[in-house]
């Protein structure tokens, strides 16, 4: 096991490093003159341009730039923003704890809604509620979470004249109002990846309903509910992990529309800010970070596999 | 045409509405009286401030029928949290709007109060103690105010003033440089006095001291510290407290703000949204006390959910197009002519603004004494006339023939889907007078803004247009002297015109400037220098229990300082 963690650590390590090369040098391809977004003008001469890229270290060749650049970045420093003149990673770090609240919170309406939609509908195959459940989830898949962001803005505040609370709350300030603020986006941001869970968890059901141990217990007279619970439930739920681990991913990439829509100060908006405003640096910090995050969700579902099923050994 | 054509006049308060909203002005409000005013139209046209040249001085303060409950929150929203604050290196508008609540200025608009139209342009004194003495046509003497004092504790001196002026117009960052460079000469007699010489009489002077951008006035310490891209330091109403990037930011009142008994409100927070549907709806659950530049669509929407709320339609913004009349085809005024009346002004207002709006316009937006397009001689240009169209084309190109042009803009996160829509349908309608127009939309910030924006462009730019409140405006647009910043879009050259905007500017008496004013608009109606569409109505919306609250149509908030809550 521990061999298998250790060779699971490397090869992240190395998508990580594969991925930071690209960030950098897609970073570098962009068109367009660094010194003219620092200096927010068209207006700038050589000795102002000279200056920027000497302060910028970007006068230096590209394998050496890199190379000081993930050195900094090692160390905790992500350069500065070009726009703002602030710290990089201090403006991720203080979006941070936002978009993983979100991203919970949405996984979260995602598991609640989809395991027991998955388990229904496989237990009522081809009845009514199976038919209606699957109707429901592929309604819910075809809608895209920005548009469903919007109805859950605009329809509340035209039937009951209710919108969630302006402004942004710490969860330790008020837990309350934090959730009230939150817990619109985190359903418009966890309904698709409920459907998709539903879905994949109805067949993975399916198919463990069918295994000879499931009638076995059922000729035990074990009751429906224990069978699922005990038996089906956990064997079916590896499939489920899997897409949940590459569907997180979707997750952090829905927040930079939904934080928009709904003013939140996370990474989500923080990213499109960035791109707005052609902050490079920023934009490379925040990319680098979602990479980062996006490799040890594989890296912690790939791990899970063994605790769901203890006959998975990696040996 | 249509006959909405003084739509603006007809908002702009009666001298009857003006004396009942002088009833609940706030205790202390300035209000003005104009030397040598002697109008007593009902149109109002006298309180603006730059009627007969003449500059204003203070006059009593209105009888006081409403009495101001100091204390308690207010809160409004607009569309971005800028990404900086910094007033010496930002034309922002956004930005302005904040630097009005925590900065002051010289001279400010006599704006914010019910006995003030949206689009009136009087100044008052801010830090000025009065309006500006005038020895002579070059000199104006300026008395500050004895208790100014910036949010650090520090006194503010006529040497602030005059480090602050200095910076907008040498500091190397500045994008300010051209709005003051009317100025010759500053000197400070004393700490309280402040003397500016201009280069040339120069009418619209205290336009710009009082204008929105190029003239707050804030402390050198704070000017030159790192913190001046993200904390406002002024002598305004409100001290900026803290800012939550992207979302919101915080004020509380400055205890030590100069023009007593303002300010009333406690707090002020600034919400920044920009998803429309957010912002409506924030305003229909009574979360924020003010929300504003609303178009028909949403604005008929919160008429629906807040019926109970107080509104007011202000003049809106107009597009235009400016051509490249240096160079083949535009440089032929038929083309331009044939252009404008290619326009289908009508259906794109149908489309976009249920109809609404200013029909026709030349390049004034709003201007209190502008001449509407329908009076003018030229007003056949704004009419949808295909046939004359062609027939001009015809003339100018050759029967048959078209023009393959490109057609520059932003793209929709600065000026929002409205201003796209109204490119897509003006592309569509020249074609039938035989334009075929690429369409080139930039992003704004990394493209537009330093490119097109500043002239850099080839064929048609298409850009909006706010109210302007000095009368020099027409020098932006039509100038032809050294660079002046951005100006001149259309690369106009027309010595007549150039004259003529001379001309004006040392005009210091106001009934021989508009005399001028009207040739310069007869002139570039003629040439079509700027195609103008329709302006449209934006509308503001707040709370019933907000009192001794109108909107401007010049935005920067320090008026919120006027304002309490009735409750």
């Amino acid at each position: 096991m521990s061999q298998y963690i250790a060779k699971r650590a490397l090869a992240s390590l190395l998508v990580l490093f594969i991925i930071s090369i690209i960030v950098f040098l897609a970073v570098r391809a962009i068109p367009g003159s660094v010194c003219t977004i620092v200096l927010q003008t068209n207006d700038v001469d050589k000795q102002q341009c000279d200056a920027i890229n000497k302060e910028l270290g970007i006068d230096k060749p590209v394998v050496t730039q890199y190379f000081v650049y993930m050195g900094n970045v090692l160390t905790g420093d992500f350069g500065k923003s070009l726009i703002t003149k602030k710290d990089v990673w201090e403006e991720m770090r203080v979006r941070i704890p936002l978009t993983i609240e979100l991203t919970l919170l949405a996984t979260s309406f995602a598991v609640v809604l989809a395991i027991p939609i998955g388990i229904i509908s496989a237990m009522r195959q081809d009845g009514a509620a199976d038919y209606g459940l699957r109707f429901l989830t592929i309604g819910w898949l075809s809608i895209p979470s920005f548009w469903l962001g919007t109805l859950l803005i605009v329809f509340p505040a035209k039937w009951w004249h209710y919108s969630p609370p302006v402004g942004y709350v710490d969860i330790w300030e008020d837990p309350f109002k934090n959730i009230e603020q939150l817990y619109m986006p985190a359903f418009a941001l966890g309904l698709a990846l409920s459907a998709s869970l539903a879905r994949i968890m109805r067949s993975s059901m399916l198919e463990v309903l069918r295994q000879d141990y499931i009638r076995t217990a059922r000729a035990k007279g074990l009751r429906d509910g224990l069978i699922v619970i005990r038996h089906a439930m956990r064997n079916a739920l590896i499939p489920v992990v899997t897409l949940f681990g590459l569907q997180v991913g979707v997750l952090f990439g829905g927040t930079v529309v939904l934080e928009s829509i709904f003013t939140l100060p996370g990474l989500g908006g923080l990213t499109l800010s960035a791109v707005r405003f052609k902050d490079y640096t920023q934009v490379q910090g925040l990319v680098l970070l979602f990479a980062t995050v996006l490799v040890l969700i594989n890296l912690v579902v790939d791990l899970s596999y063994a605790w769901i099923d203890p006959r998975i050994r990696y040996s | 045409m249509e006959d909405r054509s003084n739509y603006w006049l007809r908002r702009k308060l009666s001298r009857r509405s003006t004396i009942r909203g002088a009833a609940i002005t706030g205790v202390g409000a300035g209000a003005f009286a104009l030397v040598g005013c002697g109008d007593d139209d009902d149109d109002d046209s006298s309180s603006n401030g730059n009627n007969q040249g003449l500059l204003p001085t203070v006059a009593a303060s209105p009888t006081v029928a409403k009495q101001p409950k100091p204390g308690g929150a207010f809160s409004f929203q607009m569309p971005n949290i800028p990404n900086t604050l910094d007033p010496y290196t930002v034309t922002s508008f956004q930005t302005a709007y904040l630097n009005g609540l925590s900065y002051s200025k010289m001279l400010r608009f006599k704006a914010g109060t019910p006995d003030v139209a949206p689009a009136d342009n009087t100044m008052e004194p801010d830090i000025a103690q009065k309006m500006p003495e005038q020895p002579d046509e070059l000199t104006y003497v300026f008395k500050l105010k004895p208790n100014v004092k910036f949010h650090n504790g520090r006194q503010l001196t006529s040497e602030d003033i005059r480090y602050a002026y200095d910076r907008y117009l040498n500091y190397d960052k500045s994008v300010h440089k051209t709005g003051l460079s009317f100025i010759d000469k500053m000197e400070m007699p004393d700490p309280a006095t402040f003397k500016i010489t201009t280069k040339v009489p120069y009418a619209d002077t205290t336009f710009y001291l009082g204008g929105n951008i190029g003239s707050w006035i804030g402390p050198k310490e704070h000017a030159e510290s790192p913190e001046a891209t993200t904390k406002m330091l002024g002598s305004g109403p409100f001290i900026h407290t803290s800012t939550e990037a992207n979302v919101s930011m915080s004020f509380k009142k400055n205890p030590d703000y100069f023009d007593k008994p303002y300010p009333y409100f406690e707090e002020v927070k600034v919400f920044g949204v920009s998803d429309l549907a957010k912002r409506v709806a924030d305003f229909a659950s009574k979360q924020v006390n003010l929300t504003w530049l609303f178009l028909p669509e949403p604005r008929d929407q919160l008429l629906k959910q807040r019926p109970d709320a107080q509104k007011e339609e202000t003049q809106g913004i107009g597009g235009y197009i400016y051509l490249r009349t240096d160079k083949p085809p535009f440089n032929d005024k038929r083309v331009r002519q044939a252009i404008s009346m290619g326009i289908n002004r009508k259906a794109i207002r149908d489309a976009i603004t249920k109809g609404e709006g200013v029909p026709d316009q030349l390049y004034f937006v709003g201007y209190p004494f502008a001449r509407q397009v329908k009076d003018l001689p030229q007003a056949k240009y704004w009419d949808y006339n295909v046939a004359e169209a062609k027939k001009l084309m015809a003339a100018a190109i050759g029967e048959g023939k078209t023009i393959d042009t490109t057609w520059s803009h932003a793209d929709i996160t600065a000026y929002g889907q409205e201003y796209l829509d109204t490119a897509t349908l003006a592309q569509s309608q020249l074609k039938d007078i035989g334009l075929n127009i690429t369409d080139n939309s930039q992003p704004y910030t990394t493209s537009y803004l330093k490119t097109t924006y500043q002239g850099d462009y080839e064929g048609m730019g298409h850009s909006p247009r706010a109210v302007a409140y000095w009368m020099d405006y027409v020098t932006e647009r039509f100038t032809m002297k050294p660079k002046r910043g951005r100006i001149n879009l259309s690369y106009v050259k027309d010595d007549k015109l150039e004259a003529l905007m001379d001309k004006q500017r040392s005009q210091l008496k106001m009934e021989e400037r508009l005399q001028t004013v009207r040739q310069i608009e007869e002139l570039v109606a003629e040439e079509q220098y700027e195609i103008y569409f329709s302006t449209d109505t934006r509308t503001y919306f707040w709370d019933k229990d907000i009192t001794n609250y109108r909107p401007t149509a010049w935005f920067p908030y320090t008026h919120i300082m006027k304002t309490w809550r009735d409750a």
